[in-house]
């Protein structure tokens, strides 16, 4: 884990949620430690917010929700993409290629 | 980490949907809490540093859930309201999946219920567009015609008043306008082979009254009126006929009876007055003008004043009563302005009647209309019997599915659901069926319809059929979707599981409950058959009643000799001797004789006589009576007996009368009247006449006389201008070589129609044909359909009770003896609905009552045929899956359970 992670930008936290889903259906921990380890630790997330973008989420109607039983054996609410999610998540992914991909030339530019 | 999907699917029905359940956020959070605390732990944390831990990386959980419980609230309300939108297409898919599986019973049910749908659909349209909406003009409901009418209710004689009177009508207050038609056949002629062809003569602002429009040209205006150039609007479909729909038809000329005519319009396609008058559909329309009255006239049946006097416009005349007033004061109000009238001495005994929708299409055909409707309804009704039947047994063959859903935590609600879903589905495909089977009934009904029935070919199939449609299916797919699920509500969730399934679907109530139906099906199928059974017979006996004359062989030939080419009297009553000695000596025709209308029509001529020096028996009795003018061989050719004296003299100035038996009884009460006088008319003026014969009742009946119409006959007059020939024939191929005869006496002679008098019976009779017909398909339908619901459920118990068949017949029960156990299991059906089934007829046949000729509805015959009908299908149909419980394996059965 990461000493200083860095903060956020608004709206990366939903795609990182809806990436994190694309694999099959989860429950809120292990949507967390999912961003957690594919990030490296770079972002740590507070995991109210997290929950927050899962219910956002879900009331958009990107994600859905049911209730399960974990490999733990305990009850625990599972998510899983929407249909709808699986187009969002193609669309903010493109939208965030072409942001880092815009970022990227700006930076090179300016370190030449 | 993630689990199996197949897992979570079964727990997708587990758990209810509403998602904001009190406490869920709460359990969410303290899942993520403990299985944080496990990983931390794991890394080595102690229980109170991880909780630590945990909680820090959790952030503030008093807020988060707070926020998300409002949230979620929220969410869930709009979810429920979505959800259940997605729930229904995800259950309305899995539906359609359980359907193609089962796809012989899905045919089996869709077919049922599109019959179903199709036939009420079909009957509805009709009975909207006959009984309830007859007039297809706008503002219908202020349209009437206008009668004078005399006699009784039973037995009435209407004539139309003449154009002075329509003109001083139309300044009444109450009345808008009044319009006025004559319909008439003429002699068109387009490329120089003249033919007969329907025309109607109309008044100018009748066409736009009544709603009709051009498709091409103008209507009629004022100007057409005027004596100058005849104009003509064509009809849609003579303008497709007769000129190819061409456009250039306008401004082109035809000859009709032999005056030349232009072509100053095409009416849009549909309209015309066969609603109003029964009459055929015009091909030609004339402006009514005093010129063309001779027309009219000469084209008629003879007996009309040839001159064309408009004082003899005896056009009928169509009132539109103005808004806001009633029919019945506007008709009173024009009685009085009538009886003040000078010139209505002559019709003192007549009344002005406003005959509306209802009494132009006749009650008698909304009665039957009805009737039909409700007939349709049983059929309806034993379709969804049939379907709910067909669901329920489907539906236990599927008891264990539910089980095991239900044991895995899906509500009733859930299963519920999910079979409304299948219905629906049904339901919606047997709408569409229902629209098929309606289209191809429609046009099967148009083939069928009875002549006078025209207005049959306007049915079609428009909004309010497609709403019909729509609630019949949805009403159907309430009704029997509701059994299934009254099954499952009922079903043992356990028993289902540990495989006990079928028999929790064979629950006491679900058992009743397919019986029921079963026995419903049959009841109603009995009551359709003793309802068609009443009218095959009353049919059979309006056909056997002894017609008086000798009918084979015997054709009736209508002719006109218009007055415009023969206009001398003198010479029409040689042309008409002439034409009558060539038709005898055509090979093939043994006899010959002229009159004015052929032995079975009615009510040509009507005419009111008195017994002379004899008081008539009562006030109220019937004065006036269907009279026939007649040639003095007449009856030598008809085989109409003469029961006492002759017939006319060969003085043919003397002043004789023929009665026949039924009036003379009537009058007299004996058929001992020869020599007696009568005077025709209430006025001085008639000389009177001798009575020399009494005839032969004709045995026809009529919704107006019943049985037997009264007759007059007097001596055909000579030089009149119409004539029935009344042939004998050999063989029916000498019909032709009549009418050739005929042409041959002289070309301008012509044929209006040539026909056996078989043939002009059986049009007559041809509306109660249609209605016997259409009751009897529709119970046939019904018979088969329940005996379709009762196989079914026989063999669906027999399913049930193979276990219990083969032990007993492991334990040496004979075969005959499990047969035996079926069959009277379905004999019990059987009988229990025919029971209800007699007991419903015997109240049903009240409404038929009417219609029956001269018998009572509680004909014993007919409902032990009908219930015999029923045994023999029923014990038929419950034969075979009875002789299968016969041969079920021993060993099979016992080892499947």
């Amino acid at each position: 884990m990461a000493k200083n992670p860095m903060d956020l930008l608004h709206g990366t936290l939903d795609v990182l949620v809806l990436k994190s889903l694309a694999r099959g259906p989860a429950h809120g921990y292990a949507v967390s430690r999912s961003i957690e380890d594919r990030t490296g630790g770079v972002f740590a997330v507070e995991d109210a917010a997290l929950y927050k973008a899962l219910h956002r989420l879900e009331a958009t109607g990107a994600i859905e929700s049911d209730w399960g039983l974990s490999e733990s054996n305990r009850r625990a609410k599972y998510y899983q993409l929407t249909r709808r999610g699986r187009a969002l998540l193609k669309t903010e992914t493109d939208v965030w290629h072409r942001y880092a991909a815009a970022v990227l030339s700006v930076l090179k530019a300016a370190e030449a | 980490m993630f689990r199996l999907p197949e897992i979570r699917r079964l727990f997708r029905l587990a758990v209810p949907r509403p998602d904001a359940a009190p406490g869920d956020v709460d359990a969410e959070f303290e899942f993520h809490l403990a299985m944080r605390i496990d990983e931390l732990k794991a890394l080595g944390l102690s229980e109170p540093e991880a909780r630590t831990e945990a909680l820090r990386r959790f952030g503030d959980v008093g807020t988060a859930r707070v926020e998300l419980t409002a949230a979620d609230r929220a969410a869930a309300r709009t979810a429920q309201r979505s959800g259940w939108l997605a729930d229904f297409w995800r259950d309305l898919r899995y539906a359609g999946r359980e359907l193609r599986r089962n796809w012989s019973f899905a045919m089996v049910a869709v077919g049922v219920l599109g019959l179903g749908i199709g036939l009420t659909t079909t009957m509805v349209s009709l009975f909207d567009r006959l009984a309830l909406h007859p007039l297809p003009y706008p503002d219908a409901d202020r349209l009437a015609a206008l009668w004078l009418v005399t006699g009784t209710a039973e037995h009435s004689m209407r004539v139309t008043p003449n154009r002075a009177m329509r003109e001083t009508m139309v300044r009444m207050s109450g009345v808008e306008r009044t319009d006025a038609y004559l319909s008439n056949q003429a002699m068109v002629d387009l490329d120089g082979t003249p033919e007969v062809a329907p025309t109607r003569l109309v008044s100018i602002g009748l066409l736009e009254r009544l709603g009709a429009r051009v498709a091409i040209g103008r209507s009629f205006m004022a100007e057409d009126t005027t004596a100058g150039p005849l104009t003509t609007v064509l009809s849609y479909t003579a303008w497709r006929n007769r000129f190819g729909g061409r456009p250039d038809v306008l401004g082109q000329t035809l000859r009709i009876e032999g005056r030349i005519a232009t072509i100053v319009g095409v009416l849009q396609p549909g309209f015309d007055l066969t609603a109003v008058d029964g009459n055929a559909r015009a091909d030609f329309w004339l402006p009514l003008r005093t010129d063309l009255l001779g027309v009219a006239a000469s084209s008629g049946d003879g007996v009309r004043s040839q001159a064309p006097d408009p004082a003899q416009d005896r056009s009928e005349i169509l009132v539109t009563i103005a808004r806001g007033s009633r029919m019945s004061t506007v008709a009173a109000a024009l009685d009085q302005q009538f009886r003040a009238d000078p010139g209505s001495s002559l019709f003192k005994e007549f009344h002005v009647v406003l005959a509306g929708a209802e009494d132009l299409v006749g009650k008698s055909l909304r009665r039957t209309m009805s009737l039909m409707l409700a007939a349709v309804g049983l059929v309806l009704l034993v379709a969804c019997a049939n379907v709910a039947a067909l669901l329920l047994g489907q539906a236990a063959g599927r008891a264990q599915e539910f089980g095991i859903r239900s044991a895995l935590g899906a509500g009733r609600g859930r299963v519920v659901r999910q079979l409304l879903a299948e219905s629906a589905l049904l339901g919606a495909l047997g709408a569409a069926g229902g629209i098929g089977v309606t289209v191809l009934m429609l046009a099967l009904v148009r083939r069928l319809r009875p002549e006078r029935l025209l207005t049959i070919d306007d049915v079609r199939i428009n909004g309010l059929t497609l709403l019909i449609a729509g609630t019949v299916a949805l009403a159907a797919t309430i009704a029997f979707g509701l059994a299934p699920i009254w099954a499952v509500a009922r079903s043992d969730t356990a028993s289902a599981v540990v495989g006990r399934a079928r028999r929790s679907f064979d629950s006491r109530g679900a058992r009743q409950l397919r019986s029921g139906l079963v026995v419903g099906q049959i009841a109603l199928t009995l009551i359709l058959l003793v309802g068609a059974g009443l009218l095959v017979k009353s049919f059979v006996r309006q056909r056997n009643i002894p017609l008086g004359f000798d009918v084979a062989g015997l054709a009736q030939i209508a002719v006109t000799l218009p007055e415009r080419e023969f206009p001398i009297a003198g010479h029409r009553e040689q042309l008409m001797h002439d034409m009558v000695e060539r038709v005898r000596r055509v090979p093939g025709v043994t006899a010959a004789a002229v009159a004015i209308n052929g032995p079975v029509d009615i009510g040509v001529m009507m005419a009111e006589f008195l017994p002379e020096g004899k008081p008539w028996p009562a006030a109220e009795a019937p004065s006036i009576f269907p009279m026939h003018s007649v040639g003095r061989d007449y009856f030598a050719v008809t085989g109409l007996r003469l029961v006492a004296g002759s017939t006319f003299g060969t003085d043919t100035t003397a002043q004789e009368i023929i009665l026949d038996e039924a009036t003379a009884r009537r009058v007299w009460g004996t058929v001992n009247v020869v020599g007696q006088r009568v005077r025709f008319g209430r006025g001085p003026k008639d000389a009177g006449s001798t009575i020399v014969g009494v005839a032969a009742t004709v045995g026809t009946s009529s919704d107006a006389f019943g049985d037997g119409v009264p007759s007059l006959y007097v001596r055909m007059e000579r030089g009149g201008t119409g004539a029935a020939l009344i042939v004998r024939l050999v063989g029916e191929a000498a019909l032709r070589a009549v009418s050739r005869a005929i042409r041959d006496t002289d070309p301008g002679i012509r044929i209006r129609s040539a026909t056996t008098v078989k043939d002009a019976m059986i049009e007559s009779t041809a509306g109660n044909r249609f209605t016997m017909a259409i009751i009897a398909f529709f119970s046939t339908l019904s018979l088969g359909l329940a005996m379709v619901g009762l196989y079914g459920v026989i063999a669906f118990a027999v399913r049930q009770r193979h276990f219990e068949f083969g032990v007993r017949l492991a334990i040496g029960a004979l075969p005959a003896r499990v047969r035996g156990m079926v069959l009277r299991d379905g004999i019990a059906r059987i009988v229990a609905g025919t029971v209800i089934g007699l007991i419903g007829s015997a109240g049903a046949v009240r409404l038929i009552r009417g219609m029956l000729y001269q018998m009572s509805p509680w004909d014993p015959w007919i409902f032990a045929g009908a219930a015999a009908l029923i045994a023999v299908v029923g014990v038929a149909a419950v034969w075979i899956p009875a002789e299968s419980a016969s041969r079920v394996d021993p060993l099979v059965a016992i080892r499947a359970e």
